[in-house]
């Protein structure tokens, strides 16, 4: 066979049909729906720590309910992360806002808040004509700029085109919303000309690292609003002392209060100084004398801890307060523990060893690039759509050195792709500028515990 | 471009991507991994792309970064070493497609994309970010080192 025979074979082997490539974008598809974001809290000067949980998968049916309300609908539709949020909007507890700002080729407009005792939600729009992907940075400062207030804040809508709405929560643990805060916002460009080389698997990995942000020059244009609410929205919410004790797996906790705001609802819980295991989790539902139910929040943060021990000090769930309920049952189904013998976590980052691992956990990867260590723990999913958090905010080195863990990303190995056949999720961490081999790192839970009849704690 | 348009740019492209893959990897499985992985990263940006007619050339040169980390994995357990210009008389004992896959790095870019999987001149150096008269040359070298006569246009 001379060579341009050869060639001819060799194109008719490329024509051999290949069915597979069929399915080339679902998969991508199936694939890019199972990626969570990166959760970066920007913690302010609060020394309370946060947990949190992502939810994949949002459902929808506010959107419809709010329908009858044309100025609305479109902001039923940016909350419906949030079952509060969305009973919120619905009854209209919500407050207008129009600042407009313009810099260079990008305008920001303030539309909507809604705002308590102990949370801001801002809604927000950003066009350009001339950039086809932009984002903003946000940070929150006092009214007179001097200072970064006691708040956590996440924002939502990275993926949202030019023009849609998008939002930022700001939570504050202890102290109360302030009269008004400066809202900072800078935008970066992420639209590409096509020319550019795509980010190596290297520049991807590196990135997260980063929770910083980018270098000043890279943002092209910054705005500041002066956010100013209204008195009736900051005074509204109340707090319900409660004041008993119920003995969990043998541990006790005594339920001290439950707070109601429109944004979600608290229960604040002690533990006794006797437990032999930290409380890193309720299990639990509110019920109200109509017989509805309220789950515990599902998406973003879920409980807020003293910072006194590794218990977790406040719980949260959906909020009742539209629902005008004389009497409340917290329903209780469950905790997950962290046994106080198993604070800290061994890790060999080059063979894998590790000390004993929380139930359903393990070791899944390391990988050592040039700004630290990327770390994936592997859990049994609990719930379907759900990523539960493994690793808390601290690493420690071999002199016990503490550091921090600033990101988490979680993706879900489904049955069919892992090699038992269960769904897992994968948390992936950043240990930055971390070199060594040995890590020990902070597990969040160490089992789960599940009552066999639930506890009932009444609340008037 | 939106989703359907996205869907459908990738439903024309898919198969010459597959082609693409296929010549440089050797392999089905490793070349339908190589277009997932494509399609993925492509899928994931495509909404950042200013403009979309470089959309063919932008996708090309995510799965060709694909294919050089593919054969950079290989390396570790497989070596596969390229032959140099000068070894014309190693090049002429082996079959084209093993010659193929042990030409330089960037002839062996060029010749794929222009004999394999159906690109323009213009199209293979765009996809490359080369000259048109780089992706000549190398057109011309590679033909010669493979000893294949075909046609060598250089304006389309």
């Amino acid at each position: 066979m001379n060579r341009l025979e050869e060639y001819e074979a060799l194109l008719q082997e490329l024509e051999m049909p290949m069915p597979e490539l069929d399915g080339t974008l679902e998969r991508a598809q199936k694939r890019k729906s199972r990626r969570n974001n990166v959760f970066r809290p920007v913690i302010g000067t609060a020394a309370a720590f946060l947990l949190f949980v992502l939810l994949v998968n949002f459902s929808t049916p506010i959107a419809y309910a709010c329908s009858q309300i044309p100025v609305l609908r479109e902001l039923a539709e940016a909350v419906t992360f949030s079952p509060s949020l969305s009973d919120a909007v619905e009854n209209e507890y919500v407050q207008p806002m129009n600042l407009v700002q313009t810099d260079g080729d990008v305008t920001a407009k303030v539309e909507y808040l809604i705002v308590d005792q102990k949370q801001v939600n801002v809604f927000y729009r950003l066009f350009s004509d001339v950039y086809t992907k932009i984002n903003a940075d946000p940070r929150v400062y006092s009214a007179d700029g001097t200072a970064p207030p006691p708040c956590s804040y996440s924002s939502n809508g990275w993926d949202e085109e030019n023009g849609e709405l998008r939002s930022i929560t700001i939570d504050f643990v202890d102290e109360n919303v302030p009269d008004s805060l400066r809202l900072n916002l800078k935008v970066r460009d992420f639209s590409m000309s096509g020319n550019e080389e795509p980010l190596t698997d290297a520049q991807v990995e590196e990135d997260f690292f980063e929770p910083i942000g980018p270098a000043e020059e890279e943002y092209i244009a910054e705005f500041e609003f002066l956010l100013e609410f209204d008195p009736q929205f900051t005074a509204v919410g109340k707090s319900i002392e409660v004041h008993q004790t119920v003995e969990l797996d043998g541990q006790k906790i005594t339920i001290t209060d439950v707070e109601i705001y429109p944004s979600h609802l608290r229960i604040d819980i002690e533990d006794d100084a006797e437990n032999s295991a930290w409380l890193t989790k309720l299990y639990f539902y509110i019920e109200t004398d109509y017989g509805m139910k309220f789950e515990p929040v599902s998406n973003g943060i879920t409980a807020t801890g003293s910072g006194d021990g590794k218990s977790m000090a406040s719980f949260r769930a959906e909020s009742t307060y539209f629902y005008d309920a004389k009497h409340l049952k917290i329903v209780i189904t469950g905790a997950e523990w962290l046994r106080k013998d198993m604070e800290k976590l061994y890790i060999n980052l080059k063979t894998g060893e590790t000390g004993e691992l929380p139930e359903g956990v393990a070791f899944h990867s390391a990988k050592e690039v040039n700004s630290g260590w990327i770390l994936e723990m592997k859990a049994v999913q609990r719930e379907e759509g759900h990523h539960h958090q493994i690793l808390g905010h601290q690493f420690y080195d071999a002199q016990g050195n503490v550091h921090d863990i600033r990101s988490w990303s979680s993706t879900t190995l489904e049955a069919e792709e892992s090699e038992d056949g269960i769904t897992y999720i994968i948390e992936e961490v950043p240990l930055a500028d971390y070199h060594e081999e040995e890590v020990w790192v902070e597990p969040s839970y160490s089992h789960e515990w599940f009552a066999e009849n639930p506890v009932v704690v009444e609340v008037q | 471009m939106n989703h359907d348009e996205f869907g459908k740019r990738i439903e024309n492209i898919r198969l010459r991507l597959y082609k693409t893959a296929l010549i440089y990897l050797g392999s089905e499985t490793l070349a339908l991994d190589a277009v997932d992985e494509t399609v993925y990263k492509a899928l994931c940006s495509y909404k950042k792309l200013r403009q979309p007619e470089y959309f063919d050339t932008w996708i090309t040169r995510i799965l060709i970064n694909e294919c050089h980390n593919e054969l950079r994995r290989q390396k570790r357990f497989r070596p596969l070493e390229e032959l140099p210009e000068t070894a014309t008389e190693e090049f002429d004992a082996l079959p084209l497609k093993e010659a193929i896959r042990r030409l330089p790095k960037e002839l062996k870019e060029v010749v794929i994309l222009r004999y394999f999987a159906g690109y323009t001149l213009t199209e293979t150096a765009e996809s490359l970010q080369i000259p048109q008269g780089t992706a000549a040359t190398r057109q011309r070298k590679a033909l010669k080192l493979l000893k294949l006569e075909l046609g060598e246009e250089v304006s389309e």
